[in-house]
């Protein structure tokens, strides 16, 4: 339940940072999900990973469909490549490992804390 | 250890993030481009005609309404100048800002900026040329001409409102691409697309030339290079007076061609580009009224150089195709009379050998005396590179192009040029005029302000007037004057002014009851003042007037197909010699069945016949035998073809057809029939790299819409047309029909036109492309010419621009 939590929080700041920020506003949520929500670390990591990577493979799917690929091909030719897919995949993925290393970033951010914390220093 | 886990992961983030951010090499900052909320993404397009315009603007001074066409055409009726160019800035922008801030980056010589350094030569060629001081006089001298200049100004607030409002989301997809921003917009920008244009259409060949004479000869030169061959049909009907008298000029006893060789240098020459013009008068039609028809065939490239739209305001209401960053219409029509053009190119650039002092090169000698150069400091950045320091020295004449430091390979190749298109000119103002012209005599008073690059205006008035004005500003000259490299020490060798406007050829209502112009020389030998061009047309003339004089009863239809008339004049007048010429005895059974093929043809270079595909071929095998001796590492163009036709039917003894690399000495019949089997086998080879289908003319050729950056999906490519150089619908690989117009100016005004693009300049628009299969199917659309503003009208989508201090009183 904390995972599908962190998951949809990270994506809702995702959503959010997008409107008034760069591309890069995603590792800002990535970060701040990854932080907020006690988990695993490496259940961090694949949140970040889904919470960016839906949003963003989301978007781009729907898109292209909107679209009907208009732009989509264009793209995958100048890579190259005859697959519309690849653009998508490859926008879906990258999203993903930003947001997942961001998430990991906030998920040991957050340890520096808890480690003192069980450490009794701050009590 | 936690803490160390959080700096490497943290480290990696930021680096990734960062690499993400900026760009690698060739490749766009991934991040940024892939991002679906702001990146390309967003550029794709559902519906061009959601359009999102910023709906109030503080600089408007009333109430602009736009009405847009299903196909993106805008009318933009606005109250006042001000407002009407502010808006047609600010929609062109909003369409095509990215080509037009491209094309000055290309006049400017500021293609490495973006594309990095392989644009180097490019570019400092461009500055050595002087394109930039070029539009910096320009901008001087329409300073002085206030209504005007005041157009340029609006337009450019009008752009610069539009980039103002940009956000990385809305930016064009070549700037995310490319990685770059716009700059501001400001009148120079619009002179130097301007300059552009006049490069492109400016042509020469006098170093060339200068080789060609040290390697054959004058005499040869003479014979095979002509400055007025026999059977033209001359622009200006025979016959046509000249009335006036001409102004007087020194000639010298004697001049001397330059004795060099010009090693490196390749002036930019191609046999192709050119244009169709022609009116016909109401006596030739059936409705009575006059019909203008116009086709400029340009460079075939994506966005396309024309954007279609009308202008209406108090004073004006003109309708037709502009080019995206210069104010008003090029070619079109008004509520009076419609316009087009066609190049009329001739000697304009001049070559002069500057004869330096010493190594320091601070003076030059001229009528024995020494003259200071001046140095001008071209500073070109490169992308993701040091900037590059290049000094151009000016003399008198104009810049040092070639010289040591740049293509001059011995220090005797210090080559100035002189050029028109430095001189400062009034261009924009005669088009300012043009587009609110109310009959035929505002219209040629207007166009006495045209300098360059010159061009044949053919105009038609609702009056019933029609005319062929060949306008340009063009240097008086000696006999061959200009025609090769010149002593640039010796004053004799200067331009002696101008001829003078009211000379200038033009034919008014001649008795043939039509005019035409397809890139022909204007006169016969009669006009009282010499004439040269390396580029003059020779085929698309005498087929145009021949068949224009046999019309009667001509309807619009029959214009349109005259446009898109597909008949290979070389090809009528060649091939029959070419296969007489040929030894049957020596060739194949499959051979013999392409010569059955090439005689039953008939001549039509329609998209889906094989025959022009290897009469093409067979032409270009045959013509680089019979031109071999020209094949050097120098800079030398070939006889034309009209000459090349003029030798295989009247000179079949000619010592040429000889091939210079064997030993037996080649007849015409040996030259013909060894061209005949290569260009079979070179057939036969395209066949074999395209999975053996037939060489059909259009996927031979292979006309193109090539993106301006060459960025390949943003082409198309084997594009179903017909046609090529020397054709009506002259339409080759990357040159073509880019636009062409049929009007009628009747009660009504009865008007097609068809461009190959699309009104948008987004490859992620449905808009980008919407014209190209009309086009190439020689379909029009409607030009719709509309009085007024009217928001009853079906079909449309309606936008209101208001002022933003209005909207709050």
């Amino acid at each position: 339940m904390k995972f599908l939590f962190k998951v949809i929080l990270i994506a809702v700041l995702v959503y959010i940072g997008e409107l008034y920020l760069p591309w890069w506003s995603i590792a800002i949520a990535g970060f701040l999900g990854g932080m907020a929500v006690k988990t695993k670390g490496v259940n961090s990591l694949f949140a970040g990973v889904l919470g960016v990577g839906i949003i963003w493979l989301w978007i781009a799917i729907r898109i292209d469909i909107e679209t009907q690929s208009i732009l989509t091909n264009k793209m995958a030719q100048l890579v190259n490549s005859n697959s519309k897919y690849v653009v998508i995949v490859a926008t879906g993925l990258l999203g993903g490992i930003v947001g997942g290393l961001s998430a990991w970033t906030g998920h040991n951010f957050r340890k520096l804390f808890e480690n003192r914390k069980s450490g009794g220093y701050y009590r | 250890m936690k803490f160390l886990r959080f700096l490497i992961s943290c480290a990696i983030t930021c680096c990734l993030v960062y690499f993400l951010n900026i760009k690698v090499g060739n490749l766009p900052p991934a991040g940024k481009i892939l991002d679906p909320f702001h990146g390309f993404w967003q550029n794709a397009e559902i519906d061009a005609l959601d359009i999102n315009l910023q709906l109030q603007l503080s600089e408007l001074n009333d109430i602009v309404n736009i009405q847009y066409e299903d196909n993106l055409i805008p009318h933009i009726f606005a109250n006042n100048d001000h407002d009407l160019y502010f808006v047609q800035g600010y929609i062109t922008a909003y369409h095509r800002l990215w080509q037009m801030e491209f094309i000055t980056k290309v006049a400017s010589g500021r293609v490495s900026e973006i594309l990095g350094s392989s644009a180097l030569e490019f570019d400092r060629l461009q500055r050595r040329k002087g394109l930039y001081s070029a539009a910096e006089n320009g901008v001087r001298e329409l300073q002085n001409h206030t209504q005007e200049f005041a157009s340029l100004k609006s337009f450019a607030e009008g752009v610069n409102a539009f980039i103002s409002q940009l956000s990385y989301k809305a930016l064009p997809v070549e700037y995310k691409l490319l990685d770059y921003l716009p700059e501001k917009w400001d009148p120079i920008k619009t002179l130097l697309i301007q300059k552009y244009m006049v490069n492109s259409l400016n042509n020469d060949a006098d170093l060339e030339n200068t080789n060609l004479v040290k390697l054959i000869g004058k005499e040869r030169f003479d014979f095979l290079f002509p400055d007025l061959p026999e059977d033209m049909d001359p622009i200006i009907p025979e016959g046509t007076p000249w009335e006036f008298e001409p102004v007087e000029i020194y000639t010298p006893d004697t001049f001397e061609i330059t004795n060099s060789f010009a090693v490196n240098i390749k002036e930019d020459f191609e046999e192709g580009k050119g244009s169709n013009n022609w009116a016909v008068s109401g006596t030739k039609t059936e409705n009575g009224y006059p019909i203008l028809c116009n086709d400029p065939h340009l460079g075939l490239n994506l966005p396309m150089i024309w954007l279609a739209l009308q202008l209406t305001a108090p004073g004006i209401n003109t309708y037709g195709v502009s080019i995206p960053g210069i104010p008003g219409i090029t070619l079109g029509l008004n509520d009076s009379i419609a316009w087009g053009a066609t190049n009329a190119d001739r000697d304009l650039k001049d070559w002069y050998q500057i004869t330096f002092k010493d190594d320091s090169r601070e003076e030059y000698l001229y009528d024995g005396k020494w003259l200071r150069t001046q140095k001008r400091v071209e500073t070109i950045k490169i992308k993701s590179g040091k900037d590059f320091m290049d000094t151009v020295l000016y003399t008198h004449y104009g810049p040092v192009v070639y010289e040591k430091s740049y293509l001059g390979d011995c220090t005797l190749v210090n080559y100035a040029l002189k050029w028109t298109v430095h001189n400062a000119s009034l261009e924009l103002v005669s088009s300012y005029k043009l587009n609110r012209a109310n009959n035929l005599d505002e219209t040629i008073e207007a166009l006495k302000l045209w300098d360059s690059p010159p061009q044949n205006f053919a105009i038609a008035t609702r009056a019933g007037d029609i005319a062929q004005i060949v306008q340009g500003n063009y240097p008086l000259k000696w006999a061959e004057q200009g025609k090769f490299l010149m002593d640039g020490s010796d004053p004799k060798y200067e331009w002696q002014g101008f001829i003078p406007k009211e000379h200038n050829a033009r034919a008014i209502n001649p008795k043939r009851g039509f005019i035409s112009s397809a890139n022909q020389q204007p006169f016969s030998s009669d006009y009282p003042y010499y004439y040269h061009s390396s580029w003059d047309e020779k085929f698309r003339n005498r087929r145009i007037n021949s068949l224009l004089t046999s019309m009667t009863n001509i309807t619009v239809d029959d214009m349109k197909d005259l446009q898109n008339d597909n008949y290979f004049i070389l090809a009528s007048e060649s091939l029959p010699v070419m296969l007489d010429s040929l030894k049957n005895e020596e060739l194949t059974v499959d051979q013999l069945e392409i010569v059955k093929l090439l005689q039953e043809w008939d001549y039509m270079a329609n998209a889906e016949v094989i025959a022009p595909s290897y009469f093409h071929t067979w032409w270009l095998k045959m013509t680089k035998l019979l031109w071999d001796e020209f094949d050097l590492d120098i800079p030398i163009n070939n006889p034309s073809k009209h000459m090349t036709r003029t030798l295989l039917n009247q000179y079949p003894s000619d010592p040429t057809y000889d091939i210079i690399e064997t030993e037996v000495a080649e007849s015409i019949n040996d030259l013909l029939t060894i061209s005949f089997i290569e260009a079979i086998d070179s057939v036969n080879n395209w066949k074999e790299a395209n999975d053996n289908i037939d060489p059909l003319w259009y996927l031979y050729k292979n006309t193109s819409l090539r993106h301006m950056t060459q960025i390949k999906p943003f082409g198309y490519y084997q594009i179903p047309i017909g046609g090529y150089s020397g054709i009506i619908n002259a339409t080759g690989p990357n040159w073509g029909a880019s636009w062409r117009m049929v009007i009628e100016l009747g009660e009504e005004i009865n008007g097609w036109g068809i461009y190959a693009g699309g009104q948008s300049g987004n490859p992620g628009s449905p808009a980008y492309n919407t014209f190209v299969d009309d086009w190439a199917q020689g379909k029009y659309f409607k030009i719709n010419f509309w009085d007024s503003f009217d928001d009853s009208r079906e079909g449309t989508t309606n936008i209101k621009l208001t002022n933003l201090r209005e909207e709050k009183n």
